[in-house]
């Protein structure tokens, strides 16, 4: 039963991948854990796992695009690495704090703390893509290049950018935040990445996104290895939700071409939306 | 040993799953898109 719910979780997150072109694995632990009862570290560690299936899968196919920035995702993965590593001993030391109390029930800190986090970074991410879908035109032209203009030594250059010089200690600690969160929440991060490469940093988009892919293969493949060494993966979960996850990719992007346009990044809001609902829901049901 | 048999097991099988699958998509993608063009080459040369 459990392995039909993941294979059914695994196809409606591939269709929303294939249809709007974001990775769906912030959707992934939260649905695991709400939807399934799948314990928080099992459904974080797992989801992972997925991610690195198909993250393999869109490096298969970009392999001789061209477009990565080797140079960018090996000075981000310095950081990257021991923000997984931290992320992953922040659940290990979540998971050994018990279980909380409210009015009466009870329930494990670690999940608690996690659908806090992820309450947080689902209603961010709905606000971003709300703003984003409403602006008439992209910034891409225009960014704010933020990180470009933080000046703390050394430097390296990075040829590919408008502005080539950026700080290594600055890239790596934004390596380390999203690597936390990965080793937190078992989320990919190339929803966070790609706009921060955009706008922050001021990369070019298909940059970017090829950048971020091969930043996400990295980090999910430190995080898959954090969490099997200490018991966090569960194979029989984790196929039903690779095999769902790469037909539904395929189904969403047959019917993104049917229906003619990839415009629908404001429909995607609302799916994100839902699971922030979903969420909150959850976190209201556990403190009431 | 066990452990290292898991982590093993974690990477190996979604890196593999990951590469199979997009390979056999990509066969089946170029497979499809041949036919259609033989479909095509076949209509061009009828007469009339």
């Amino acid at each position: 039963m459990i392995a039909l719910g993941a294979l059914t979780i695994g196809l409606g997150v591939g269709i929303l991948t294939g249809i709007f072109g974001v990775g769906g694995g912030f959707l992934i632990t939260p649905l695991l854990n709400i939807l399934l009862g799948v314990p928080m570290p099992i459904a974080v560690g797992t989801s992972a796992m997925q991610i690195l299936g198909v993250s393999t899968a869109g490096l298969y196919r970009r392999h001789n695009a061209g477009q990565t920035d080797y140079k960018m995702a090996i000075v981000l993965f310095g950081g990257n690495f021991v923000g997984v590593r931290l992320g992953a001993a922040t659940l290990k030391w979540l998971g050994s704090m018990g279980r909380l109390s409210f009015r009466g029930d009870s329930v494990a800190a670690v999940e608690f703390v996690v659908l806090c986090v992820f309450l947080f970074l689902l209603a961010g991410i709905t606000a971003w893509l709300w703003y984003d879908t409403s602006r008439p035109n992209t910034e891409e032209d225009h960014p704010t290049r933020l990180l470009a203009r933080v000046r703390i030594p050394p430097y390296t250059d990075f040829p590919g950018l408008d502005e080539p010089k950026l700080s290594v200690v600055v890239m790596s600690y934004l390596g380390l935040t999203l690597g936390f969160l990965v080793g937190l929440l078992g989320i990919g991060g190339g929803v966070i990445m790609v706009p921060t490469l955009v706008y922050l940093v001021g990369m070019r988009t298909h940059r970017a996104a090829a950048t971020s892919l091969a930043m996400v293969w990295l980090s999910s493949l430190v995080a898959t290895i954090t969490h099997a060494s200490v018991g966090n993966t569960n194979l029989l979960l984790a196929i039903p939700l690779l095999v769902g996850g790469t037909v539904g990719v395929q189904i969403g992007v047959s019917l993104c071409t049917r229906l003619g346009s990839c415009a629908l990044r404001r429909y995607f809001s609302f799916v994100v939306l839902a699971a922030t609902l979903i969420v909150a829901g959850r976190l209201i049901a556990i403190i009431w | 040993m066990n452990t290292i048999f898991t982590i093993l097991l974690a990477v190996f099988v979604p890196v593999l799953w990951g590469l199979l699958s997009a390979w056999a998509f990509d066969r089946l993608r170029s497979r499809r898109e041949c036919s259609t063009q033989n479909q095509d080459t076949n209509q061009s040369k009828k007469p009339g």
